[in-house]
C-alpha cells in the first residue's frame, strides 16, 4: 500500500504537474493579502471531484502548503500578513526588508518554511499515533490552560509598550465576544443583526488592522512624501537564498525548537496555525542571547515564525486523519474532500485507506520541493514588488482584500467589517498601539471562553480541577513563569536603558 | 517592474477565476415547451455547516447528479455560524428568483425552538426532503458499566451527576439530553462540540455518553473497527436497515425517538413552478439514480429518501411542533 500510495503521486506525471500547479496557485493566493489558502482550496474542490482520490487530495495538499508558505512574501515586503500564520514574520521580516535586505529575508523565510514542512512531515510519518493520543488527552481543562499560557505572550509581543500591548490584547478578546456565545448560543452585541450572529471572521480582523489601516495611512502621508522617499534601496542581486551557511548553522537550534512548537500546536485543533508562529517567535526571543535585537530585523525572528507555521501543517494533518477533527477552516475543507472521496478519517484510516494516506505524505513532500523551487526562482522577482509605487500597488491590494473578504462567506457584510477593522487599525496605529496582541486575543478569545465554560460544566463549577489535572496545571505554572520571566526581562531592559541614559 | 506586471496579471487572473468559478460550466438548459424557463443561471445551495458534515455530504452528493439533471451548474456554498442561523437568515432574506436555496436539516426546527432563530420552516417555501439518516446512536466507551440505554439511565440514578452526557444547544443532542432527564436520568449535561470532537472526548475520557451518526463511529465499534466504543441504542423510530441488530431505544422501553432529516428550502415567494420543477428533479435523482444511492451508502450508510413538497411541509411541521414543545426548557438550559 505504501509503494502504491507513493507511486500514485510520484510516478504519475499528470499528478506531479497538478501538484506543481497547486503549489504555484497556493503561493499566489497566500502572498496576496486577502486571498487565502482556504479560498484556493474551496475553488479547486469542484475540480478535484472528477479526479482519483489520491490525485485530488494531492492537489489540495499542494494548495495548502503553497498557501501557508506564500504568506511570508507579503508579510516581509509589505508588512501585511496574508494569513494569521505569518503575523510574526512581519515583526522581523519587514524591518530586514526595510534595511534593504529583502532578498535575504525572503530567502530565510523560504528555506525554513521548507525545512519546517519536512520536519513536520517526518513527525507525521513516524510518530503520528502517539501524537494523536496526546491530542485525545487534551480536554477542555488543558485547552483553557494552554490558552492562558499563550495569552502571556502578549508581554513578549509588545515589549515596546507593555500597557498598550495589554490594552490591544484585551480589545481583541472583546471583539471575540461578538456573536452567539459558546455553549448556550446567547446573542451578544449583535444588535439584532443576524450577520453578527457569527461574530467577526478572523480574516476581516487581520486584513483590516494590518492591510487596510496600512493603506489608509499610506494615502494620508502620500502628499507629504517626496518622490524618492519610501522606496528602499534593495539588493537585487541575490546569491542562492541570500544567506550564508554560517548563518544557517546559528539557526539550527531555533529551527528544531520552532518545529517542535509548530507540530505540538498543530495537533491541537483550533489553536494551531494562528498561534504557533507567535508562540515560537516569543519563545525564540526569550531564549535568545540578544532579545533586544528582535524586532529590528534579525533572521532569528523569521526562522522562528516561518519554521513553526509550516511545521503546524504536519501537526494539523494528524488529528485530521486519525480523529477527523479539522484544526482550521482550511483543513475543514480537506476533511470534506476526503469524505467526498469515501475516505473516512479515524483510527483505521491507515488500514482502510492507506494508499490515500501515503499519497498525502508523498504530495506534501513533493509540494514542499515545488514550493522551494518556485520561490527560489520567484525570489528575484518578488523583491521588485518594492519598486512598484504605492499609488499603483496599494489600490490593487485594497481591491483584492475586499474581494477576499467577500469570498469568506459570500456575503457583503464581511467587506463592511473589513473596513470597520481597517478604521480600528488606523486609530490604533496612530496611537502607536501594537497590533499583534489584538490578533492573538481575538484568535484565542473564543477558544478560551468555550473551554472555560466547558470545563466548569464538566466539574460542576469547581475551579480546583484546573490545578489537579497534571497537564492543565503544568500549563498554568508555565503561564506564571512566563509572566514573571518576561516582566523581569522588560524590567531589566528599562533599568539598562535608564543607566545608559545617565 | 516587469515582474510586477506579471504579478498583477496573475492576480487579476486569479480574481477572474474566482468570479468565473461562479458562472462557468453551464450546459444547455433542458427546457421543453410549456415548461418554466428555469434554471437559466447557476444555482446556489447554501449549507449552514462547514464542509465535511452530514448535511454538506448529502447536499454535495445530490448536487453532483442534480446539476446534470437540470443542465445547470450548482454551487454549494458553506455559510457557517450561529448554529445554522446565519445561513438560514441569509437565504430567508435573499431574492426569491430561483437562484438561491437552503439545504438544511432537523436543526431548522431546533434553531426555532431554542430561539437562535425566530422563525421556523414556514418562513420558507419548502421544496423537498432530500435525505433521512439511519438515525443517531447513543455511544459510550466499551468499558462503561451499562449495555443498554435503560441500564444507563438506571446507572445515572445510582450515580447522580457523575456521568457526563454531551449535548449542544440547537442540536438534536440537546433534545436527547432534555428527554433523558425528563425520563428520570441524572446526567451531568455538558457541552460537547462537533461530532468528531465528541468522539475524541469520549476516547480521552473527558465525556462519557454522546450521540452520533454511524459514519463517525463506525471505526471505533467492535465488528467494524477497533472496539474502543460501543452502542447502547439506536434513536430512530425503527431499526436501521443497514444495521438491523442494533435495538432502538423504544424497544428497550425508553420513549425517545426522532429522525434526522435533510431538507431543501426556497426563499418565500419563489415561483411555485420553479419549486415544483426542482422538487421533481431532486426526486428523480434520489429515487432513480443508482450512482447516487451507491454514494450515500458508502458515505453515510444511508438509503435514498425523498419527499415531495406536500409531504415535506407535513414533515417539517411535525418536527417544528415536536421541538417547539420544549422551547421553554431549551431556552432556559438543562438543570
Amino acid at each position: 500500500m505504501l509503494a502504491e500510495g507513493l507511486a500514485s503521486v510520484l510516478m504519475n506525471p499528470i499528478c506531479i504537474v497538478w501538484v506543481f500547479i497547486g503549489t504555484l496557485v497556493g503561493i499566489i493566493f497566500g502572498c496576496i493579502p486577502g486571498l487565502t489558502a482556504t479560498m484556493a482550496i474551496a475553488m479547486f474542490l469542484p475540480v478535484t471531484y472528477n479526479m482519483a482520490a489520491t490525485q485530488g487530495i494531492s492537489v489540495l495538499m499542494a494548495l495548502y502548503i503553497g498557501g501557508i508558505s506564500g504568506g511570508l512574501i507579503s508579510a516581509i515586503l509589505l508588512n501585511i500578513p496574508g494569513t494569521p500564520a505569518s503575523i510574526a514574520t512581519c515583526l522581523d521580516g519587514h524591518p530586514l526588508a526595510a534595511k534593504g535586505q529583502a532578498g535575504k529575508a525572503l530567502g530565510v523565510g523560504i528555506v525554513f518554511s521548507f525545512l519546517g514542512t519536512m520536519i513536520s512531515l517526518l513527525a507525521l510519518v513516524l510518530i503520528s499515533p502517539p501524537l494523536a493520543s496526546i491530542a485525545i488527552k487534551f480536554g477542555p481543562f488543558e485547552y483553557f490552560s494552554i490558552t492562558i499560557f499563550s495569552l502571556t505572550l502578549i508581554i513578549t509581543l509588545s515589549s515596546q509598550n507593555l500597557v498598550k500591548g495589554i490594552m490591544t490584547g484585551i480589545l481583541g478578546l472583546v471583539f471575540a465576544t461578538v456573536g452567539l456565545a459558546p455553549v448556550d448560543s446567547v446573542q451578544r452585541f449583535t444588535f439584532g443583526n443576524p450577520n453578527l450572529n457569527n461574530g467577526f471572521d478572523i480574516l476581516t480582523v487581520l486584513v483590516g488592522v494590518f492591510a487596510i489601516s496600512e493603506i489608509i495611512l499610506a494615502a494620508e502621508t502620500a502628499h507629504a512624501k517626496k518622490k524618492d522617499e519610501g522606496t528602499v534601496l534593495t539588493d537585487f542581486t541575490i546569491h542562492g537564498f541570500g544567506f550564508s551557511l554560517v548563518e544557517f548553522k546559528t539557526q539550527i537550534v531555533n529551527m528544531l525548537r520552532s518545529s517542535f512548537i509548530g507540530i505540538l500546536l498543530g495537533i491541537l485543533p483550533g489553536i494551531g496555525s494562528g498561534t504557533s508562529n507567535m508562540l515560537s517567535y516569543s519563545v525564540a526571543k526569550s531564549q535568545s542571547k540578544h532579545p533586544e535585537k528582535f524586532g529590528t530585523g534579525i533572521i532569528d525572528g523569521i526562522v522562528a515564525s516561518e519554521t513553526a507555521n509550516n511545521a503546524t501543517i504536519g501537526g494539523t494533518i494528524i488529528p485530521l486523519l486519525t480523529l477527523g477533527i479539522p484544526g482550521d477552516s482550511t483543513s475543514a475543507l480537506l476533511l470534506g474532500a476526503l469524505i467526498m472521496k469515501g475516505v473516512q478519517p479515524g483510527p483505521l484510516i491507515f488500514e482502510q485507506n492507506g494508499q490515500v494516506v501515503y499519497a498525502i505524505y508523498a504530495a506534501m513532500a513533493l509540494a514542499s520541493v515545488c514550493m522551494l523551487g518556485i520561490m527560489f526562482f520567484g525570489l528575484r522577482g518578488f523583491v521588485r514588488i518594492l519598486k512598484i509605487p504605492g499609488y499603483l500597488l496599494l489600490p490593487l491590494v485594497f481591491v483584492l482584500c475586499t474581494v477576499g473578504a467577500y469570498g469568506i462567506n459570500n456575503q457583503l457584510f464581511d467587506c463592511y467589517s473589513l473596513l470597520f477593522f481597517g478604521f480600528v487599525g488606523y486609530l490604533l496605529e496612530k496611537g502607536k498601539y501594537p497590533m499583534t496582541p489584538l490578533i492573538l486575543g481575538f484568535v484565542l478569545g473564543n477558544i478560551m471562553e468555550l473551554n472555560l465554560r466547558r470545563s466548569l460544566s464538566y466539574s460542576m463549577g469547581d475551579f480546583s480541577v484546573f490545578f489537579t489535572r497534571p497537564m492543565s496545571c503544568t500549563f498554568l505554572v508555565l503561564a506564571a513563569v512566563s509572566i514573571i520571566v518576561n516582566l523581569y526581562v522588560v524590567y531589566r531592559g528599562r533599568k539598562k536603558e535608564a543607566q545608559e541614559a545617565k | 517592474m516587469h515582474f510586477g506586471k506579471k504579478l498583477v496579471t496573475t492576480a487579476l487572473t486569479a480574481v477572474l477565476a474566482v468570479t468565473l468559478a461562479g458562472c462557468g460550466g453551464g450546459n444547455k438548459p433542458a427546457a421543453k415547451k410549456g415548461d418554466v424557463k428555469w434554471p437559466k443561471k447557476p444555482i446556489t445551495f447554501v449549507v449552514p455547516w462547514s464542509a465535511g458534515g452530514d448535511t454538506d455530504f448529502f447536499t454535495r452528493t445530490l448536487s453532483k447528479y442534480l446539476s446534470k439533471e437540470l443542465g445547470q451548474t450548482i454551487n454549494v456554498v458553506n455559510t457557517v455560524g450561529g448554529g445554522g442561523s446565519v445561513a438560514s437568515n441569509k437565504v430567508k432574506d435573499s431574492k426569491p428568483d430561483g437562484s438561491t436555496f437552503l439545504c438544511f436539516d432537523t436543526a431548522l426546527a431546533l434553531n426555532h425552538s431554542c430561539g437562535i432563530a425566530n422563525f421556523g420552516y414556514d418562513a420558507f417555501s419548502p421544496v423537498a426532503m432530500m435525505g433521512k439518516n439511519t438515525g443517531e446512536y447513543v455511544v459510550v466507551r466499551s468499558d462503561f458499566p451499562a449495555n443498554t440505554l435503560a441500564e444507563l439511565i438506571k446507572y445515572t440514578q445510582e450515580h447522580p451527576n457523575e456521568v457526563k452526557l454531551a449535548a449542544n444547544t440547537g442540536a438534536t443532542s440537546y433534545y436527547v439530553a432534555v428527554k433523558l432527564q425528563e425520563l428520570g436520568a441524572k446526567f451531568n449535561v455538558v457541552n460537547g462540540g462537533s461530532s468528531s470532537v465528541r468522539v475524541a472526548s469520549l476516547l480521552g475520557k473527558h465525556i462519557d455518553v454522546s450521540t452520533h451518526t454511524m459514519g463517525v463511529i463506525k471505526q471505533y465499534l467492535p465488528k467494524t473497527g477497533n472496539g474502543s466504543l460501543k452502542i447502547l441504542a439506536c434513536l430512530a423510530p425503527t431499526r436501521s436497515e443497514a444495521f438491523p441488530d442494533i435495538p432502538t431505544a423504544k424497544e428497550q422501553g425508553v420513549d425517545l425517538s426522532y429522525d434526522m432529516t435533510y431538507n431543501i428550502l426556497a426563499p418565500k415567494g419563489t415561483d411555485p413552478a420553479i419549486v415544483a420543477k426542482l422538487s421533481k428533479a431532486v426526486g428523480k435523482v434520489i429515487n432513480e439514480n443508482p450512482d447516487y444511492a451507491k454514494d450515500i451508502m458508502a458515505g453515510y450508510s444511508a438509503k435514498p429518501f425523498y419527499q415531495d413538497t406536500e409531504e415535506t411541509i407535513k414533515t417539517l411541521k411535525a418536527e417544528d411542533d415536536l421541538y417547539m414543545k420544549y422551547s421553554d426548557v431549551f431556552k432556559k438550559g438543562i438543570k
